[in-house]
């Protein structure tokens, strides 16, 4: 047979191939998904009515073990007693985000669709793979159970799609032990911060113990921070509805502040330990005295019965200093991630009772997280006394904390949650080209403007709740 | 009487086989295997043809866009940055490891005792699987505990050099542990072509007194040349398509310092949802590396023995 032939044969099977699969999703499946709904449901018989078992499907991301065991006995085998005509399948999927989408885009994934945060939650939008959740938004009351903020940071073009699963801040943890006996406050102050740092580096301690070898993403940490105690939440605010630019005076002060800071070696002795140095050794350094302060979220709090073992009363948290004066010390938060469902979910009424069953019972969440901490913070309101008994009271007073900042409107904005995808990148990416001196704050804060005011020209701004 | 044996009129010579068995046959032996390889590679990579036009994001419809990604790609400066980076993997794999393989073959092969160990030792790393080999050499190359501190302690400041930290050689740290797994297996291959090696050639290159480099030179080498130019080839296709090591030691960075074709790739496509700008990036990749492949071919249709 020729070689040409041979290629034709080939080429037909990879059409037929193409053929076979998933049909792509139509572009307009998002704003049918409501009339989905209901055609959906006659189809496949409502779980009331029919004596099927109705399955639905949700993969989550992987934790370890203990962690799954305990979120399968808290959740899922409590919605499935409570739901004898739903069965819910959840999976534990590691790199969940590319194999979820893969499988999205392939007709093949599951009924609920868990991404990391709104941004990533735009694309499946614009894909047309999300089944707006306003029906049953109303019908749950999710508006008056999740906090406002939340709730918006999931809605585009006035409509809701995705729901908050776990809400986050990032704070300064600190070990109680090491400001002991070494003299020094909690610092509240930029002057305070820095008098503890040079100190620290005097003592050859490393003042921020922070790397981002593990995850470049911690540079989004810092930008973070840096951006809401220097400039000001009220400044960025206005940057993200584009009422002032990224290149502000202040936004571009904000980074090469941090930037000072790098130079200086406060971020482990120097930028090159910064840039190899791990996670694993973030935690070893603060838990040993190493290092005094660690700039990292609340979902940090999942780890430190394991890196404070023998002393658990050591670790603690408090807000970052303000770092210029005026800036009052809050907290940034953010949707950690989010929950959607699938439009070719087959039984969207189904899958709304698993959502429901997340924000239905604060006792429940606040058991999953005391069971699960950190990676299921539900943003709805929760008093200490939902909480076992047992609950670290370090965790309860962050989460009221939390709860108030949310309830006050008086938060920050993190760039994983309010800022679009490719601006997001940006600074991940990019803040390494500021800290080796390729690129100056002022050059980072203009390019930064240019792909957020594209981003912006484009419709791919996610929600920012006023303030 | 006997007769003699004729030829059974019944049973086909392999001249008059039927079709069915000449052509069709071996192709149904092929049949699952070409199957595979059409839905695993030939049809994504068709796809990914047509992608590289588009403005896909990894989801949804795509909108084609012509040469655009192609536009964006040449003025793109990461991209330069890794395609450098990938210049600079090419010519150090294509030195070091095959120096250091040939050598260590052409002194083993003399070596009549324990030979085995020393292959076993020396092909163990090419089976650790990446992430196992790029842990230990994270932990001996940690800025906080690994060698170059353990130097500076014993009296040697210059050597606390954070390796994967330092943009000036965070690449080279990677191609390093990248190596120490990769020279094993060229040993193997090379020790193996040495050994089919003509010895009355050793022999008689002995008796007209030729040393041992001598021997090396023009016995040696043109004698496993053969293998040796398949490995040049493999090597600058591999090293096109380098991933894991710089994925899990520095994920590209510190600021792009070690970022690959393939890194850049799975960013854009993962990272930033710009799957049709990654699909460029890939077609761009497997074109170059096509251009290696089409010189190997052409070179032995003009008769080079390789």
């Amino acid at each position: 047979m020729k070689v040409s032939k041979l290629l034709s044969i080939a080429f037909a099977a990879a059409v037929v191939t193409g053929a076979c699969a998933a049909p792509p999703a139509a572009p307009n499946a998002a704003p049918q998904a409501t009339q989905s709904s209901s055609a959906t449901t006659s189809d496949t018989p409502a779980p009331a009515t029919s004596g099927e078992k109705v399955k639905v499907t949700w993969w989550t991301e992987t934790a370890v073990e203990d962690y799954q065991d305990k979120l399968t006995e808290n959740f899922v085998k409590t919605f499935n007693d409570a739901h004898p005509n739903i069965e819910l399948e959840m999976k534990f999927v590691d790199k969940l985000d590319e194999v979820l989408r893969t499988a999205v885009q392939a007709g093949a994934g599951p009924d609920i669709i868990q991404t990391p945060g709104p941004a990533f939650v735009a694309e499946y939008i614009a894909a047309g793979h999300i089944a707006p959740l306003d029906e049953y938004a109303k019908k749950f009351g999710w508006d008056s159970t999740i906090f406002p903020w939340a709730v918006e940071a999931g809605k585009l073009d006035g409509k809701l799609y995705s729901l908050p699963l776990t809400y986050e801040t990032v704070v300064m943890w600190y070990n109680k032990k090491t400001l002991a006996d070494n003299g020094w406050q909690v610092p509240t102050t930029r002057a305070e911060l820095e008098k503890i740092a040079e100190e620290a580096k005097a003592k050859k301690l490393f003042p921020f113990v922070n790397g981002n070898a593990g995850w470049r993403g911690v540079n989004e940490w810092m930008v973070t921070l840096w951006w809401a105690n220097y400039a000001g939440n009220d400044t960025v605010y206005k940057a993200l509805k584009q009422e002032t630019k990224w290149d502000d005076p202040l936004l571009v002060e904000s980074i090469t502040l941090l930037n000072d800071y790098m130079q200086k070696g406060y971020f482990r002795g120097s930028k090159e330990s910064y840039f190899a140095t791990d996670f694993p050794e973030v935690d070893a350094d603060l838990a040993s005295g190493k290092g005094v302060f660690d700039f990292s979220g609340t979902w940090a709090f999942q780890y430190k019965s394991s890196q404070f073992p023998d002393h658990p009363e050591d670790w603690e948290w408090a807000l970052m200093p303000s770092l210029r004066d005026g800036v009052e010390q809050s907290f940034p938060l953010s949707v950690g991630s989010t929950l959607s469902i699938n439009s070719k979910a087959r039984n969207t009424d189904a899958v709304a009772e698993v959502l429901a069953w997340v924000y239905g019972d604060a006792k429940r969440a606040a058991k999953i997280i005391h069971d699960y901490p950190g990676e299921w913070l539900v943003p709805i309101d929760l008093k200490k006394d939902d909480f076992p008994a047992d609950t670290d009271a370090r965790f309860i007073r962050i989460l009221e904390a939390m709860s108030a900042a949310s309830k006050s409107g008086d938060y920050g904005y993190t760039t994983w949650t309010f800022w679009p995808q490719k601006s997001d990148q940006f600074i991940v990416e990019q803040m390494d080209n500021v800290f080796i001196g390729k690129l100056t704050p002022a050059e980072f804060s203009s390019k930064l403007q240019e792909i957020y005011a594209a981003e912006a020209k484009d419709n791919q701004l996610p929600p920012i709740p006023a303030r | 009487m006997m007769t003699l044996p004729t030829a059974n009129p019944a049973r086909p010579t392999s001249r008059k086989r039927p079709f069915f068995q000449r052509v069709v046959k071996p192709w149904l032996f092929l049949l699952p295997i070409l199957l595979l390889n059409v839905l695993v590679i030939l049809a994504p990579s068709l796809s990914a043809v047509y992608y590289a036009f588009t403005d896909w994001t990894g989801l949804g419809d795509a909108r084609w866009i012509g040469l655009e990604n192609f536009r964006r790609l040449f003025t793109d400066e990461i991209f330069w940055q890794a395609f450098l980076n990938n210049l600079i993997w090419c010519g150090l794999f294509l030195t070091v490891p095959i120096a250091m393989a040939l050598l260590g073959a052409n002194a083993m092969a003399h070596v009549r005792r324990g030979q085995v160990f020393f292959r076993i030792v020396y092909f163990i790393p090419y089976v650790m699987a990446s992430v196992v080999v790029a842990a230990v050499w994270r932990n001996i190359l940690n800025p906080s505990i690994g060698i170059g501190v353990q130097l500076a302690n014993l009296g040697l400041p210059w050597a606390d050099i954070k390796f994967l930290g330092d943009t000036r050689t965070a690449l080279y740290s990677v191609a390093f542990v990248d190596n120490w797994h990769w020279w094993g297996y060229l040993l193997v291959l090379y020790l193996a072509a040495m050994q089919s090696v003509d010895r009355s050639l050793y022999e008689s290159a002995r008796l007209e007194g030729a040393n041992r480099w001598q021997e090396f030179v023009h016995i040696t080498l043109p004698g496993i040349r053969p293998t040796l130019v398949f490995t040049l080839l493999i090597t600058v296709i591999f090293s096109f398509l380098a991933f894991d090591y710089v994925n899990i030691l520095t994920g590209g960075g510190p600021a792009n310092a070690s970022e690959v074709l393939s890194t850049l790739t799975y960013k854009a496509a993962f990272r930033r949802f710009e799957a049709g700008y990654a699909a460029a990036i890939g077609l761009t990749t497997s074109l170059i590396c096509m251009v290696f492949g089409t010189i190997f071919v052409t070179l032995r249709r003009r008769g080079m023995e390789i």
